[in-house]
């Protein structure tokens, strides 16, 4: 197996909801995303995937506090960075698309204004040349009409479009880690295929490493290469997605893969 | 071809829920004038009782739409809706609060749907003092017993929706619905908003609350894994038309609109290394304001043809409880106005 780019060690927290009292919620979260992998972090609500995936960025919500434990990317441990630094590689080396892409943009400013604004932080080109690449990245994530749309506020935007941009913006500073919470979930089917499709798409060519999260198995199956499962804040069993999907050995994975066929379509 | 219309079965079970030419138009401003748009295109359909009817479509389908006329929350522009043979379009407010006693709803998200001061027991009681004339004890018994319908013991009494899990509250809502002991319930996204675990035994329980009680559904859903658990009979629609219908079976096996197999095969699966054989529509669902005058199809569509634009195409029946919009598909099928309902 090739190196990982980014690995959780034990990482163990909970939320301080009263001082001095934290309410534990990730218990020793352990595993690696190796180098140009699709992995996959797949869990129910309560899980602890998100909360992860948000501690990787350092956007865990502020009574969060990490008791034990470590997140390295490439080598550096990102917990215990200071801010500045940390900003110097979020956005960067590690990207992150949300679910709800609508919410994710700014309604009053074009769509086209703010992939710039962050193609003129993280790149430091000029006005016009930001422009030139925001028309780029809008044609590299299938954004038909993209000059037109450029000019566009959000809400003249689908949701399927909005995440096309929200991908577009996450991919402006060619990072190496690209994470993406639950990118499709609330979409329309077809609309969550052709995402699904451009992701794939766009991870063969740049060759990038992808981190998903999700609660999807089939999204995972189509998608995936790896497979993390996690649930009540403790990582259950990984594997390669065939052996989960196919040979689960985790009595709680093999009820999940047996509940998500058990309403699948087919 | 004229359409050929089906004669009624008497010796069948009566239509539980019958809507019949169910239109409903909103008058918006676009481009600084006011526009029709037509939200529900001329939709019937019947439902038996014991029976399972899908509405199956992406955003903007209509199908939310018809459960708001279905259920009067929004007046129809024009057609019918009938609960075992009673109206319940064109009667008054009261006559439909009672009415309601027939008809009642499950709504996708129990958190906003369920009174968050109310326990358990109020939330419970409340239907019964307006649909039933039980007394006090009469209401206690039932009460008991209804939760004990949906799994739930008495220990949650005195609970409030917070202190329940997602599936508990929806499960209460579900009781709730029963207590008037409707003849039809609309289920709109029961499931949506519950994890794969338990998504399962919500599913299990409508289905044998259906039996016992001979319950009359009307469930709409995006989810087609659910829809093809949980229905006897699938109507897929399209920019508010019906563009498939028949038994789940049939279009699940053999869809034939290319909406209805774009829709079924962009789903994901939980299969690993599955050959993918996706049929693609070009670009993105029209505004409803700008919908084709002909095939609602069209410009999305990989088999169109010219006449496609031309005319808006009949349902025609390819077998004799499976109808598809679309002429090119179905070139030897006869037109219909209604499909038969087994």
């Amino acid at each position: 197996m090739s190196a990982a780019l980014l690995e959780v060690d034990g990482f163990t927290g909970g939320f301080e909801n009263q001082p001095g009292r934290i309410d534990p919620v990730l218990h020793g979260v352990s595993f690696s995303v190796p180098a140009g992998s699709s992995t996959a972090i797949v869990g129910e609500s309560g899980s602890g995937k998100s909360i992860t995936a948000l501690s990787i960025m350092g956007l865990a919500p502020g009574r969060f506090r990490r008791t034990a434990g470590s997140i390295r990317y490439a080598g550096q441990d990102l917990t215990a960075m200071t801010e500045p630094e940390l900003r110097s590689i979020r956005g960067r080396e590690i990207s992150i698309v949300f679910q709800d892409a609508r919410s994710s943009l700014n309604p009053v400013f074009t769509v086209g204004t703010q992939i710039a604004d962050v193609c003129r932080t993280n790149r430091g080109v000029t006005r016009r040349e930001a422009r030139k690449l925001t028309l780029e990245m809008l044609d590299l994530v299938r954004v038909p009409e993209s000059r037109r749309r450029m000019d566009q506020y959000p809400h003249e935007f689908s949701g399927g479009m909005a995440q096309r941009a929200m991908l577009a913006m996450a991919l402006i500073s060619q990072p190496k880690l690209l994470i993406l919470d639950e990118p499709t979930t609330g979409l329309d089917v077809t609309i969550q295929a052709d995402v699904l499709d451009l992701i794939v798409d766009i991870k063969a060519e740049t060759g990038m490493t992808t981190c998903l999260i999700t609660h999807d198995l089939g999204v995972v199956a189509e998608t995936c290469d790896r497979v993390v499962v996690m649930r009540g804040g403790e990582v259950k069993e990984i594997g390669s997605c065939e052996q989960i999907i196919n040979a689960p050995t985790d009595p709680y994975t093999q009820q999940l893969v047996a509940d998500s066929r058990m309403v699948e379509n087919r | 071809m004229t359409p050929t219309k089906q004669a009624p079965s008497a010796e069948r079970a009566p239509i539980a829920l019958d809507v019949s030419s169910l239109r409903k138009e909103y008058r918006v401003r676009g481009a600084g004038r006011h526009v029709t748009l037509t939200a529900v295109d001329d939709v019937s359909f019947q439902i038996r009782p014991g029976e399972t009817l899908a509405l199956v479509g992406e955003s903007g389908s209509g199908k939310s739409t018809i459960a708001r006329c279905v259920t009067r929350l929004v007046e129809p522009t024009a057609g019918s809706v009938h609960i075992d043979g009673k109206p319940i379009i064109g009667i008054s407010a009261r006559q439909l609060s009672a009415s309601y006693s027939d008809l009642q709803m499950v709504f996708q998200d129990p958190t906003s749907s369920l009174d968050p001061r109310m326990t358990v027991a109020a939330t419970l009681d409340e239907p019964l003092r307006l649909h039933t004339r039980l007394d006090k004890e009469g209401r206690r018994a039932r009460v008991a017993q209804l939760l004990a319908d949906v799994e739930l013991d008495e220990s949650y009494l005195d609970r409030r929706p917070r202190q329940l899990s997602g599936g508990q509250r929806q499960r209460l809502s579900i009781a709730r619905a029963l207590a008037a002991e409707p003849k039809v319930i609309l289920l709109d996204e029961p499931t949506a908003s519950l994890d794969v675990s338990v998504r399962g035994q919500i599913i299990r329980l409508l289905k044998r609350l259906q039996v016992e009680h001979g319950l009359a559904y009307l469930f709409i859903s995006h989810d087609l894994g659910v829809v093809r658990q949980m229905s006897d009979r699938v109507m897929v629609m399209y920019l508010g038309g019906i563009v498939e219908q028949g038994s789940t079976e049939e279009v699940f096996e053999n869809p034939v609109h290319p909406y209805t197999k774009a829709l079924l095969s962009a789903a994901p699966v939980v299969e690993y290394g599955r050959e993918h054989d996706r049929l693609r529509l070009t670009g993105e669902i029209p505004s409803p304001m700008k919908v084709p005058a002909g095939c609602r199809l069209v410009g999305r569509c990989p088999i169109a043809e010219a006449a496609c634009a031309l005319k808006r195409p009949d349902l025609m029946l390819v077998t004799e409880t499976h109808a598809v919009a679309c002429p090119v598909s179905a070139p030897d099928a006869a037109p219909v106005l209604a499909v038969p309902v087994p």
